[in-house]
């Protein structure tokens, strides 16, 4: 058996690192004694360089560049560390993450992934070897509804599908009514865009969610569960059928649950896409089988909910968390996260980011943290412009708020929200009009038409953005986007016509300039209105290789060969393609 | 094959069961399989890793789907668990690179020098195991 040394070298903020050790062990003759491997690490805003070195399994960071012939005298010559001892990573306590030995330079903690990337999600005993179901049997076995709602209370716990009410109060609410039939319904309806945090739980580990909804059965005294998860998921479909079946087998639903007198079974609804089905009462509504209206509350469905009787309904994720807040008790829980939101959030990174993907991270966390050390920061070292979270019920949030911690008032007074947790990262090239169109116009089309604030509301504000991002907007139309957007806010009947006004609200409120600049100056700075760009060529700078002329759609670039070329502006499209060929920089947009 | 546990303790039993059966020999080959990693080819990395494993003969190797990791842009990703070696996690693995993690890393028991990643996150119970 090989056993040299293998030195994992973090390699993206490195910068040449690698190569001096390499260089170094080459010249001291010692290369063959180890194995040097480059890797891709997360999180290194605080700290710049990371070693592993296995097999000892010590994290040395921060090693300067004078401090290689110290490492190679300690690390690879002798083994014992002296001069360096300070540079080893030690787990040590985080306020975010407290009384936990947590190697917090990776700054992701996950709670609701524990399982997703680690077991097969199609087999039941990998869950249970993981403690799964471990917290339904210690529950069945002794604890009281009420102990359940004691522990959940404990542990902080509020729902993870936006609003952030307390689930224990839900729960409790829910248990305290009487009736003889109460139902349990997971929201898996997962319509923002830009986010997938739902269906990679459901696809990574579908038991959690199934516990989650089983202890919430035991806890309010239900015997039934429904999860309305949309059609457009189907591996997420695929995986929830084989768990329910298994876990059929096993005498974890059903029956007599774990030989107890607690019965408890579960079903799928399958949602056709509506965005607005993912709110609670239009859920229970398309459930019932009917259109996906809203409804007014109250009463809310704790009190009548499905088939008019006490509905308990929860997001995905919140029932994830339930498993492991009761299997390690909600003290445990409640020492992560940050003042009022405890626990962990699942963010979905998408837009002009590098490392584009799922991250769950502790409450409390910064904005920076999130997109620069987590996500690697902007594509292309472009500029941070704004980071819209919530989808099209949040906000933008621009540069000078990203050190505030990530929490739900923190994000709500920003006039975002914290919503399902869809994080889209903009750069310069992104114009706020443009955010704000698409997002009103999500909302727009997916708004059910009941109620009239949302339905003529959001379309009167969606023509009125239309009209300035082609250059015939007025002064006058930002403070109509306002007071058409406050009336929306306070008198539609569900959450999507209350928030739907939101991104044009936040944009107006940060970005105003880049309005007026539309409407004043009839000009987009980041060249995305179409109407309001034009395309030019810079004479001093054009050779001639009539490169532009050959890609123009539509012919309107002439010129001779070796000779500056000029755009017909009559005939110009806007369509950019000369811009993104051009090797010289000739063509200018303005 | 499954039977029905009569008792919550039957269930803390099986898993103790389940714990014990883990042989260190076991070589495990984590393949995220969420919608993300499929569109992203997973499944043809899944298919012949399956199809090279029962080629070679490799009996202690286990091919398993495991759910998405959070690193969506570096898809295709496997991690491979093996006793001996510190836990890697490869990202852009396509057909060839696969058969190369089969033949050098698996079989000759040396990490690759190509798209390593720093497994981005500990969880919960990473953490028991450090106590």
């Amino acid at each position: 058996m090989d056993n040299r040394k293998i030195i994992f070298i973090g390699c993206q903020k490195a910068g040449n690192l690698y190569d001096l050790i390499n260089k170094k062990l080459v010249d001291e003759n010692l290369r063959q004694k180890v194995h040097l491997r480059k890797f891709y690490t997360f999180g290194l805003y605080t700290y710049k360089n990371i070693i592993k070195v296995w097999p000892d399994n010590i994290i040395i960071t921060n090693i300067t560049e004078d401090e290689i012939d110290t490492f190679i005298e300690e690390v690879i010559k002798n083994g014992k560390i002296t001069k360096l001892k300070d540079k080893i990573y030690k787990k040590e306590t985080h306020p975010l993450i407290k009384n936990t030995k947590v190697e917090f330079y990776h700054k992701q903690f996950r709670v609701v992934l524990r399982n997703s990337g680690v077991i097969n999600p199609e087999d039941i005993n990998e869950y249970i070897k993981r403690n799964g179901y471990k917290a339904l049997a210690k529950i069945l076995k002794e604890y009281t509804p009420d102990q359940v709602i004691e522990e959940l209370k404990k542990s902080g716990l509020r729902g993870r599908g936006g609003g952030g009410f307390p689930t224990w109060m839900k729960w409790n609410c829910t248990k305290n009514v009487e009736s003889d039939i109460k139902y349990v319904i997971c929201n898996a309806d997962e319509g923002d865009p830009g986010a997938y945090m739902d269906r990679s739980i459901l696809e990574g580990d579908p038991h959690s969610v199934l516990e989650g909804m089983i202890i919430a059965g035991y806890t309010i005294g239900a015997k039934q569960g429904f999860i309305y998860v949309r059609a457009e998921y189907p591996l997420a479909i695929e995986r929830l059928e084989k768990a329910i079946k298994q876990a059929r087998e096993y005498g974890l639903l059903g029956e007599n649950i774990l030989g107890t007198d607690f019965s408890f079974d579960i079903e799928l609804r399958l949602g056709a896409g509506a965005f607005v089905c993912g709110e609670e009462t239009a859920l229970i509504a398309s459930i019932e089988g009917k259109r996906g209206m809203p409804r007014p509350r109250p009463p809310y469905p704790s009190i009548k909910g499905l088939w008019d009787k006490p509905t308990l309904i929860n997001n995905v994720e919140t029932f994830a968390n339930v498993p492991v807040i009761l299997y390690k008790g909600g003290d445990w829980y409640s020492q992560i996260g940050y003042e009022n939101s405890k626990g962990t959030k699942v963010f979905a990174l998408t837009g002009k980011i590098k490392n584009s993907g799922l991250v769950e991270v502790p409450m409390g966390l910064t904005l920076r943290e999130i997109i620069f050390d987590v996500g690697g920061g902007l594509t292309g070292n472009r500029k941070f412009k704004a980071v819209q979270t919530g989808g099209p019920s949040g906000g933008v949030i621009p540069e000078e708020y990203l050190d505030t911690p990530i929490a739900y008032e923190t994000l709500q007074n920003l006039g975002s929200i914290m919503g399902s947790g869809g994080m889209i990262v903009m750069d310069n090239e992104d114009c706020m009009i443009d955010v704000a169109k698409f997002y009103l116009q999500f909302a727009v089309d997916e708004s059910c038409g009941k109620c009239s604030p949302c339905r003529i509301g959001g379309t009167q504000m969606l023509s009125i953005l239309n009209k300035i991002s082609i250059g015939h907007g007025e002064m006058e139309d930002i403070d109509k986007l306002i007071s058409i957007g406050k009336a929306m806010q306070k008198a539609s009947l569900c959450g999507l016509g209350q928030t739907a006004p939101n991104p044009v609200l936040s944009t107006l409120k940060y970005f105003r300039d880049e309005y007026e600049e539309h409407i004043k100056d009839k000009r987009c700075r980041a060249g995305k209105c179409r109407e309001l760009v034009k395309y030019a060529i810079d004479p001093t700078k054009c050779i001639g290789c009539t490169l532009c002329a050959i890609r123009c759609p539509v012919n309107a670039i002439s010129g001779e060969r070796k000779k500056p070329h000029v755009i017909d502006q009559s005939i110009c499209i806007k369509c950019g393609e000369c811009y993104n060929v051009c090797k010289f920089g000739a063509v200018i947009k303005e | 094959m499954a039977k029905k546990f009569k008792n919550p303790d039957e269930l803390f039993k099986f898993a103790d069961e389940l714990t014990k059966k883990d042989s260190d020999d076991i070589i495990e080959l984590r393949i995220g399989m969420g919608t993300c990693g499929i569109a992203a080819g997973a499944d043809k990395v899944y298919e012949v890793f399956q199809k090279e494993v029962e080629k070679r003969g490799l009996k202690n190797v286990v091919v398993k789907k495991v759910g998405c990791l959070g690193l969506c842009f570096s898809e295709p990703n496997v991690e491979v668990v093996m006793k001996d070696l510190p836990n890697v996690l490869y990202g852009y693995v396509d057909e060839k690179f696969a058969i190369r993690i089969l033949e050098e890393h698996v079989e000759g028991k040396k990490v690759l020098h190509e798209n390593i990643l720093d497994k981005p996150y500990q969880d919960i119970y990473e953490e028991e195991e450090v106590k």
